[in-house]
């Protein structure tokens, strides 16, 4: 009688010590997940990718393992397997999902990423779900250098917005956000400058004046931070050139304050003090040519500056203007 | 005693019928506990570790149908490349998927033939020669790209990182 108890206790350890086995050194994961979502037009792209390997400690002959990942948007989709292979082999699995919206539409989103062993189970899982709207998203934004404006001190940028049916998006409003704090290697304490610079949230119409495209977004100092920046930096150990960086997403409303972001960029506003005062402004990549400025000296502006390499051309059709004027400062 | 051990096994069955009949939900999240969040920490993902996901991600095998092709142009589209560069940047991903398939593939079939043996095989040496091969699909990419269109890629990639997690030894 005795053996048969502990016959049943016995076993009952081992089930106890193989259900834990898995997470005390038997093995080890070592894997990345990737959740990715593009907008095109009214079509949605998801894809969840899952890749990697495991380290074995134990004697597992019998074992097989594998990866799956789900992708599923509101009843399309499902989930994709690597397909078996040994405990030791190296996974790489990638579920796509592509489906179309309506517009107005919220459809839900449920992603993840297993690992899976037929002898300890799902070692290994991690997954998410997310509201994806029914939205016009562009999939390309080309952003196009317009020249500076010396009465406002900004660099000019216009975009132009594309995706691959070459849908209109003409009057859809865009904004911009805030993706992370910014860097700024032009302050220092009480310099007045900001020293995470962000975006201002400013937002546009598309298409105002020309199709597809909107504009100006407006980047740069203002006169008398260039004018500190330059007279000041220096003795409170600026180093130059020195750099502003703010990180900008853009949204396009979907409807009723319901946005997509489509995408995200850099803003730099870089200055220099290596022979002439210069600063430079890009966006996503593009930049304007660095132009010159003078600073103030007891008073009175050692040079009135004067260089304008690419002048706004005010005979042509009227540019789309912002419904927040959009000045890009980094104060 | 017997009744009692009898009822102890019986429970135990009951309850494993009980789990394998339950309708199927979403799983709860079975976590490494050494896994980083990009979304929280995206500076412990190392940026190659960002670009062997994405590549891996939005590369594709030979032959590829329609679809694939399609769903690829987009996601490549949407980094901010420029039209000029997308299919340079299509060639060289289609030549890392093919070394990358081969890599994993050998390291694959050595594998097996160790587990046949009841030995285990360490993958270290095949997570180095991935590396490589990213590092020098990054080389490429850098040689073959605009530089406007290789620094929106690596912003792009950078900026994935919200969207990847991944365990501790992964990097």
């Amino acid at each position: 009688m005795n053996r048969v108890i502990h016959f049943v206790l016995g076993s009952l350890a081992l089930l106890l010590a193989c259900s834990t086995a898995s997470g005390q050194g038997c093995f080890q994961p070592h894997f990345g997940i990737y959740t990715s979502v593009v907008g095109d037009g009214y079509t949605i792209h998801t894809a969840v990718t899952m890749e990697g390997y495991t380290t074995v400690n134990c004697s597992m002959t019998s074992a097989t393992h594998k990866v799956e990942a789900e992708n599923v948007i509101s009843t399309t989709g499902g989930w994709t397997s690597s397909g078996s292979g040994c405990p030791t082999c190296y996974f790489s699995v990638t579920g796509n999902d592509t489906f179309t919206g309506v517009s107005g539409e919220i459809y839900n989103w449920v992603w993840d990423g297993e690992a899976v062993c037929t002898v300890f189970g799902t070692f290994l899982n991690n997954g998410g779900t997310g509201s994806l709207p029914g939205c016009l998203v562009p999939s390309t934004e080309d952003t196009d250098d317009q020249g500076w404006n010396g009465s406002i001190y900004r660099e000019l940028f216009e975009m132009t917005l594309s995706d691959t049916n070459g849908d209109s998006f003409d009057s859809h409003t865009i904004q911009e956000y805030t993706v992370q704090p910014g860097t700024n290697t032009c302050w220092w304490n009480g310099s007045g400058l900001v020293q995470y610079p962000e975006t201002q949230n400013s937002h546009w119409t598309v298409g105002a004046s020309t199709h597809n495209q909107w504009g100006f977004d407006e980047i740069g100092w203002d006169l008398t931070d260039l004018d500190n920046i330059v007279q000041n930096g220096p003795r409170n150990g600026v180093s130059f050139p020195c750099v502003a960086t703010i990180y900008q997403g853009m949204q396009i409303e979907c409807n009723a304050n319901l946005w997509w972001n489509y995408r995200t960029d850099a803003i730099t506003i870089t200055v220099n003090n290596v022979g002439d005062n210069t600063e430079e402004n890009c966006r996503a990549g593009e930049c304007g040519v660095p132009v010159t400025f003078s600073y103030q000296m007891g008073g009175q502006r050692k040079t009135w500056w004067a260089l304008i390499f690419k002048p706004v051309d005010s005979s042509g059709p009227p540019r789309s203007s912002p419904q927040i004027k959009a000045v890009k400062e980094a104060r | 005693m017997i009744r009692y051990v009898i009822v102890l096994v019986l429970s135990m069955f009951a309850l494993g019928a009980w789990a394998q009949s339950s309708p199927p939900l979403h799983q709860h999240n079975i976590t490494a506990p050494n896994l980083i969040d990009g979304a929280v920490h995206p500076e412990l993902i190392p940026d190659s570790v960002a670009y062997r996901l994405y590549f891996v991600a939005v590369s594709i095998g030979a032959n590829p149908t329609e679809a694939e092709r399609t769903r690829q142009r987009v996601r490549i589209m949407s980094t901010g490349v420029k039209n000029t560069d997308q299919q340079t940047l299509i060639s060289i991903l289609s030549g890392f998927r093919a070394k990358y398939d081969a890599l994993v593939d050998e390291y694959n079939t050595s594998a097996k033939e160790a587990a046949a043996r009841n030995q285990t095989t360490d993958a270290h040496p095949l997570v180095k020669e991935i590396d490589a091969l990213v590092q020098s699909t990054r080389d490429m990419i850098s040689a073959q790209l605009s530089s406007q269109s290789a620094a929106k890629l690596h912003a792009f990639v950078v900026s994935e990182k919200k969207n990847m997690k991944v365990t501790g030894e992964n990097q």
